[in-house]
């Protein structure tokens, strides 16, 4: 696979992870 | 659905990229990696996008019976280690993140400090560093 492809995978994956929402996460997550 | 909905923890996502990229396509991914989120489930040990990667790279690498040799797999996810170990200088979450997740203030600071930046640059890191060796 290429370099190029690789950086397109990190990048959908650094986009479907980043949230910015930290009272949604907390209402998901929070122990 | 399940791959356009958020919140989710980096775990989940690189698992999640890592079967993808290897064609897994199972009703077990993701909620065969929900146990080791939050780093074994609130404990703060392995980080849970190296078990994630280890997870990956059996699915490729694994054994399908018990007279297989697991080598394999173990030599790729002990390089997969020591790569994270380079680059991170830890293992596991409450090194890595100095944050204790079990409590609520813990948990807090982790989502609004630590889980879009070091936690996603890390997972970016695992979901690479898994694909070259997947490719090796």
């Amino acid at each position: 696979m290429s370099e190029k492809k690789i950086e397109s995978i990190v990048r959908d994956f650094e986009k479907a992870t980043v949230d910015r929402d930290v009272e949604k996460m907390l209402s998901f997550f929070s122990p | 659905m399940w791959k356009r909905c958020s919140p989710s923890f980096p775990r989940e996502r690189v698992l999640l990229a890592l079967t993808e990229y290897l064609d897994v396509d199972s009703d077990l991914v993701p909620r065969i990696a929900t146990g080791i989120g939050a780093d074994y489930s609130l404990n703060g040990f392995t980080c849970g996008s190296i078990s994630a990667a280890a997870i990956a790279i059996g699915a490729e690498y694994g054994k399908d019976s018990n007279v297989e040799n697991p080598q394999a797999a173990w030599k790729r996810v002990d390089r997969f280690i020591e790569a994270f170990k380079d680059r991170w200088g830890a293992v596991t979450c409450r090194e890595l993140t100095g944050l204790d997740v079990k409590t609520a203030e813990g948990m807090k600071e982790y989502l609004r400090s630590v889980h879009d930046y070091a936690c996603t640059e890390r997972g970016g890191f695992d979901v690479k560093k898994a694909i070259e060796i997947l490719e090796e």
